[in-house]
């Protein structure tokens, strides 16, 4: 069913994704196009989340998207280096997110742990982030890196292999971000500024409600008045755009 | 004073009462249509699932068509259109 040529309704989910995550951004990650003309390819940076191996690590990956998004999902490969069992040895990141909910009992994975349309880069990305200390050994993509995580986890974090070359990256991925000028979050506190920031502003989900009910009165009262159906047009045009 | 009307013109506005905004799969707003329509209307109608969820009728047949299992996207539950 993947078209190759992009449909409309893939360019305006994409546009209208991108355009949140640019004016509300979540914690732990940023998003920036690879090409300015091009929808379908992100530049994605995960920040390594503080009180973990990956503190602060910087992570940058692509991130493509199927010319039928968000009926099909994207798919993510990491560019820096990650030693993880999930991710493959060419960078490739096996998330069960981000595998078509078709019927594969050999998978392991659970047709409701995969990809839907109602999933976005930002509930994707997030599950990205706590897949980074919680890896899913059942199917690994790397199995020395899982055989690895496994002894360090069983043996309560004597065996420190695992812990030492993750820290590793995490720090030569810290530096190279620094040389760009960027700065990593390394505590909590500035890890989730970006939340704070946002809960201000979800007011005006309460002023959603409002906002109904102000329109209800007034469809009662002038709707003379009234040629509001210019605001559905305004919606309109501001998502047909870019 | 005596005041004659020589002509009227009636407006009328619509939207749709749904318990969301937008639809979530292709997260258009629910008062314009889906991204495979020109126009918001009666031919690009919303419609629930018995568990509630409201989508654009076009964008839920097409995620049902193209699944072995008939599940609504928000809740997993089986997909049953509620006729109300």
């Amino acid at each position: 069913m993947s078209n190759t040529v992009p449909t409309s309704s893939a360019l305006r989910a994409l546009a209208l994704e991108y355009k949140s995550l640019q004016e509300e951004p979540v914690e732990g990650f940023r998003v920036k196009l690879l090409g300015e003309d091009n929808l379908f390819e992100w530049e994605v940076a995960i920040f390594g989340p503080p009180d973990t191996l990956y503190q602060g690590g910087y992570f940058k990956a692509h991130m493509k998207f199927p010319p039928d998004y968000p009926y099909s999902p994207p798919s993510i490969r990491f560019l820096t280096k990650v030693w993880h069992p999930n991710v493959y040895e060419n960078g490739d990141l096996c998330i069960s997110i981000l595998h078509p909910p078709v019927d594969d009992p050999q998978s392991g994975e659970l047709p409701c742990e995969r990809w839907n349309p109602t999933q976005s880069v930002r509930t994707v990305l997030l599950s990205v982030i706590s897949l980074l200390n919680e890896p899913n050994t059942f199917s690994p993509a790397n199995v020395d890196a899982s055989v690895m995580y496994r002894r360090w986890r069983d043996s309560k974090g004597k065996d420190k292999e695992y812990e030492n070359i993750i820290r590793k990256q995490a720090q030569v991925a810290r530096m190279d971000a620094e040389k760009e000028g960027i700065v990593v979050p390394l505590t909590l506190e500035d890890y989730c500024i970006k939340t704070q920031v946002k809960s201000t502003t979800q007011e005006p989900q309460l002023d959603m409600t409002d906002f109904y009910d102000d329109d209800y009165d007034d469809l009662d009262t002038d709707s003379d008045e009234e040629l509001e159906g210019g605001e559905g047009d305004g919606d309109d045009s501001g998502n047909g755009e870019s | 004073m005596k005041v004659t009307v020589k002509s009227w013109t009636g407006v009328a506005t619509w939207r749709w009462v749904a318990n969301d905004d937008n639809c979530g799969i292709c997260r258009m707003p629910f008062d314009s249509c889906c991204p495979d329509c020109k126009l918001p209307g009666d031919d690009c109608p919303l419609v629930w699932g018995a568990c509630s969820h409201c989508f654009h009728i076009h964008c839920i047949v097409k995620w049902l068509h193209s699944q072995p299992q008939q599940q609504c996207p928000m809740c997993r539950q089986d997909w049953k259109f509620n006729n109300k």
